[in-house]
């Protein structure tokens, strides 16, 4: 350690400190404007914290100079102060100071240094840049004007989310900081920028003029798009969410926010929102009271169960809506309904990480934390478009590879954003994962690179698997696969040896009629090589939706009760009997998948809460046509979904900055949020509208807050047993978490699995159920892209989300559109055995020759009107990531 | 723009001789300019890519540097020093003539294409000023009547 002293109190540090960081522990203040503790490197340009240092006739900058033994440090003396108020009038001589418009009044670093050291008017007059504002982008204003040129936001968009947007162009006095050729920006518009900005010269479009720091009220919360979870403020004024600030040094997200979090906040008080319950007559809706509307839907569902039994009604729960009100859900679909028919659409995402997790390791969920990520020494990433699905966690990726020396594997079709920095990129043909990683293990095997003592310890089925993987040699498996032997050699090599690895997969891997058999060959890869159950290295299934972790693990699932407990095991069943009061069913209910099929025939009532099947779904066609056939349709939601228009009863609810309760995000961490606003109208909690139902149906729910019910939800799981909202205020816990005194658990399966040992599942590769042919001769995948989310309900009703992508479009390779005669922008029809549809062409290399993408977002050009609804024979999950396709010209 | 692949080929070459791609970008940058005249859009982005070096960081360096040119200019580019010597010995005179003559601003192409003008911060020739360069020819100790006689040698 280095002893030095601050204006004379003495203070201890690490060598290589520098001088900022030993007066930040001693709890002395420097001011600064350029140096940003989130960045690596200090950057020592604006001089503000400039410091006297005794024996050295100069002043020095604190923030780059490193402490010394004995140093004695003054950051007061009138040397200092002229320093600093010099740089300040230099600064303030170009500066637009006109505060009183400003957004960053009452939150600017340089008016309140200005303020501090007393800088009236500048001495210094003369020339000024005078290069405006400019706001040709949807989602950020930059003002020229009132920019110091500190550097903040060009070194943060290169270091944080690696994209290099923005750099000082031009020189001396005439220096601004611009996109390059100083076009409007286009990049992925995270906001990190703004964040970063010390004065207003980055401000939100969103939210400009709706309020200052001073005049809201912070309200801490969790981003209602992604699995990331990321924690946030929502800024209110006048009861309205006007912007919001990242958390600085929370665990997931670190105090950055992708431009769904920074910007896709609008959606909560769009004019579409629903505001009074709807009861359709006669092919209309009409507004009705909430007690018209309940005491309807319960006596349909009373009338309905007396008639053709309780599984004749089903609920899709959601993944959308907090633990505590999934919790609800499927108890009232099982004790007040009867019935095991609940599902939400962790069917339609990773069904087959759950189902293949459990076989496989015991328990299906990340087996690490996002922070892990960064110090893993090779990723391998496939089937997961990373820096667009969760760009959160792409961050934690970036960061392994370009600060942390990590090798970078991707195993995806498409070309992705980080592709440019990965030691190998294996394109194998959609659907041939299973090929693929066998290959993989093949050479692993046959190099003796597989960790014989992991094997022979923790793991069972090894022989079996061993037997399998033989048949597939590099050479069968690029025939397969379409991957050049040297790519799969290479990987295998990399993926076994340069240890710890970590894999990251989703949707590619889980969202095929093969999904189960892939995510266990997952695990297969990962226990040969030992790479599990150790910090950064282990299996990670990155989850979708906000709480879609949650709604699996409060048991909105049609086999297992909260925590995953079987419905089929009697002594569970008995456990949740006396815990509720009631006798449950015994028959495993339907999957989502299922009961969309059943819907008009066996299925005569639908329960649908904050879902939108009528466009998530496979085949939408068939869907419609099932959903129509139903007696009856009760779509709760916050907007007039596709699903909704199809309803009998539709009831509004509150969104996520309207309610208390908690989110589980992709990491197992239960977070809390806070009510930030009214709900707009009638609209009322889905938990309170669950209860008030089922008092309706005869079985008394009633709870004063959202924590009780969190209680509840504690006493009968035991991977949440020692969960409770006081706990988790602060930092939210990662599950498991058996009891009151338990930490929470950041990696899994540190000794033992949750099973005991893995097991090792020898699997045959399997042709996708259909293959591109004569008629269909192209590969269709669909997928989500950057700016919206899932059938964009919400995403689509943001202002800023929808001007920079508002039209759907088709990615086809420029090969196949020279073929086709195809030009980029044009329409096309893009059709399927179960459908057509017409949209743009975008002609790029982000697919191979042979393969087109549609993101599935977009109502008017559904790319589920396309797709094949076979279903995995365990996880019944449809197969979204393969079927044969052709485009023509429209 | 793009860049042709002949001239492509040339760059690949002094890419290969240095040691790392920071290196080659300037030597780069000079190529494509001295055969397509200046820094399209297009080409930065091909160099950008094939470096991985984000283009914003390119045009950055060819803003800072006055001999770059990240737009199409006249035949034959005239640059007037204004810096301290050249100032003191009445730069601000060498300019305006130039402008007069030329019936154009600084920083600007003459309808015919044939010059453009720039007012640039020392040509590191202060024993000769006030001077200017045309293209690669720096003419010393400028008067009126010597700039109308240059000009005619264009």
């Amino acid at each position: 350690m280095i002893n030095l002293t601050i204006d004379n109190k003495p203070v201890s540090v690490e060598p290589g400190a520098t001088i900022l960081e030993a007066a930040k522990a001693c709890g002395v203040k420097i001011p600064y404007l350029c140096h940003y503790s989130k960045l690596k490197k200090p950057h020592g340009g604006c001089r503000i914290c400039m410091v006297e240092v005794e024996g050295n006739p100069r002043l020095l900058a604190a923030c780059t100079n490193p402490v010394a033994e004995g140093m004695k440090v003054i950051t007061g003396s009138e040397k200092v102060h002229k320093a600093r108020k010099f740089v300040l009038e230099l600064l303030l001589s170009d500066h637009d100071a006109r505060c009183i418009t400003c957004e960053k009044d009452g939150d600017c670093k340089l008016q309140k240094l200005a303020y501090e050291y007393g800088v009236e008017e500048p001495r210094f007059t003369g020339a000024r840049r005078n290069y405006g504002v400019r706001r040709d982008n949807p989602f950020l204003e930059t003002d020229h004007d009132k920019c110091i040129l500190c550097g903040r936001c060009v070194r943060v968009c290169e270091e944080i989310p690696a994209v290099a947007a923005i750099d000082f162009i031009k020189r001396g006095f005439a220096t601004k900081v611009s996109p390059a050729y100083d076009k409007a920006l286009n990049c992925v518009f995270c906001g990190e920028c703004m964040y970063a900005c010390p004065t207003g010269a980055i401000n939100s479009k969103i939210g400009r003029y709706q309020g200052r720091t001073r005049d809201l009220k912070a309200v801490e919360s969790v981003c209602p798009f992604c699995g990331c979870g990321c924690n946030y403020s929502l800024l209110v004024k006048n009861g309205r969410v006007v912007k919001v600030q990242p958390k600085k040094n929370s665990p997931v997200n670190d105090g950055s926010l992708c431009v769904k979090g920074s910007f896709g906040y609008d959606f909560i008080h769009h004019k579409d929102r629903l505001t009074t319950p709807l009861i359709k007559e006669n092919g209309q809706f009409r507004p009705a009271s909430w007690d018209e509307a309940l005491g309807l839907v319960a006596e349909k569902f009373k009338v309905i169960q007396a008639k053709t039994g309780a599984d004749s009604i089903g609920g899709f729960a959601s993944a959308r809506c907090t633990n505590e009100e999934n919790y609800l859900f499927q108890k009232l679909m099982r004790a007040a309904v009867g019935t095991n028919n609940v599902d939400h659409c962790a069917r339609l995402c990773h069904a087959s990480t759950v189902a293949g997790l459990a076989d496989s390791f015991g328990s299906g969920a990340m087996t690490n934390s996002i922070a892990e990520i960064a110090n893993a020494k090779t990723i391998l990433v496939t089937g997961s478009n990373t820096p667009e699905t969760h760009p959160i966690i792409a961050l934690q990726v970036f960061k392994a590879v370009r600060e942390n020396g990590a090798k970078l594997i991707i195993a995806d079709p498409r070309q992705l954003r980080f592709s440019p920095y990965a030691q190998v990129q294996m394109r194998h043909k959609p659907g041939t994962d299973i090929a693929l990683f066998n290959g993989l293990m093949h050479v692993i095997i046959k190099e003796g690179l597989e960790d014989k003592d992991f094997i022979a310890q923790r793991t069972e089925g090894y022989e079996e698997l061993k037997k399998v993987v033989e048949r597939y040699t590099p050479e069968y498996v690029e025939n397969i696969t379409g991957v050049p032997q040297e790519q799969i050699i290479a990987a295998a090599r990399l993926y076994a040896t340069n240890k710890p690895a970590s894999i990251l997969y989703s949707m590619g891997i889980t969202q095929h009629v093969t999904g189960t058999n892939g995510v266990k060959t997952i695990a297969n890869l990962a226990m040969l090589t030992g790479n599990l159950g150790r910090e950064s290295s282990g299996v990670n299934p990155l989850r979708g939706q906000n709480n879609v972790q949650g709604a699996c693990d409060v048991g909105a699932l049609p086999n297992v009760y909260p925590g995953y407990q079987k419905v089929a095991d009697v002594a569970i069943r008995a456990k949740f009997e006396a815990a509720w009061g009631v006798k449950l069913p015994a028959n495993n209910g339907l999957t989502i998948t299922e009961m969309v099929k059943a819907a008009g025939n066996s299925l005569k009532a639908l329960y649908v809460m904050g879902e939108n099947p009528m466009l998530s779904d496979p085949d939408l066609t068939e869907v419609k046509k099932h959903l129509e056939s139903l007696d009856f349709l009760v779509v709760q939601d916050i907007f007039m979904t596709e699903t909704a228009e199809l309803a009998h009863v539709v009831l509004p609810v509150a969104s996520f900055a309207e309610k208390d309760g908690t989110f589980t995000n992709t990491e197992r961490r239960v977070q809390l949020l806070h009510k930030a606003v009214d709900s707009p109208g009638e609209a009322r909690t889905d938990w309170q509208i669950l209860c008030d139902l089922s008092t309706r149906l005869g079985y008394n729910m009633s709870y004063d807050h959202p924590s009780q019910i969190m209680d509840e939800i504690a006493s009968v799981t035991p991977i949440y047993g020692g969960i409770s909202f006081e706990r988790i205020s602060k930092l939210g816990l990662q599950w498991p978490c058996p009891d009151k005194n338990h930490p929470g658990t950041k990696f899994l399966h540190k000794d033992k699995f949750s099973r005991g040992l893995g097991k090792f599942f020898p699997i045959e590769f399997q042709s996708p159920p259909e293959w591109p042919d004569a008629e269909y001769p192209l590969i269709l995948t669909t997928g989500r892209v950057l700016f919206h989310f899932h059938t964009g309900s919400m995403s689509r009703r943001s202002k800023g989300l929808e001007e920079v992508c508002p039209k759907p479009y088709v990615e086809i390779n420029p090969v196949d559109a020279v073929k086709l005669g195809i030009s980029d922008g044009e329409m096309v029809k893009v059709g399927s055995r179960r459908g057509e549809i017409q949209l743009a062409a975008a002609v790029n290399d982000r697919c191979t020759p042979g393969v087109i993408f549609i993101p599935f977002h977009f109502k008017e050009a559904a790319a589920n009107v396309l797709t094949i609804a076979a279903l995995d024979p365990v996880a019944k999950i449809p197969e979204f990531k393969v079927c044969a396709a052709r485009v023509e010209k429209a | 723009m793009n860049i042709p692949q002949p001239l492509w080929q040339e760059i690949e070459q002094i890419i290969v001789s240095y040691p790392q791609p920071q290196g080659a970008v300037l030597p780069a940058l000079h190529k494509i300019q001295e055969r397509m005249g200046y820094l399209a859009e297009e080409a930065l982005a091909q160099i950008a890519g094939h470096l991985r070096i984000p283009q914003v960081d390119l045009f950055e360096i060819a803003t800072f540097y006055t001999l770059l040119y990240t737009r199409p200019h006249g035949d034959n580019i005239i640059l007037v020093c204004n810096n301290i010597s050249c100032y003191i010995l009445d730069s601000e005179t060498i300019l305006s003539t130039l402008e007069d003559e030329l019936k154009i601003k600084a920083g600007n192409t003459t309808a015919d294409n044939k010059f453009t003008l720039q007012a640039v911060s020392c040509l590191g020739a202060c024993d000769g000023g006030p001077v200017m360069l045309i293209n690669d020819q720096l003419y010393p100790h400028l008067t009126g009547d010597k700039i109308r006689r240059i000009l005619k040698e264009y």
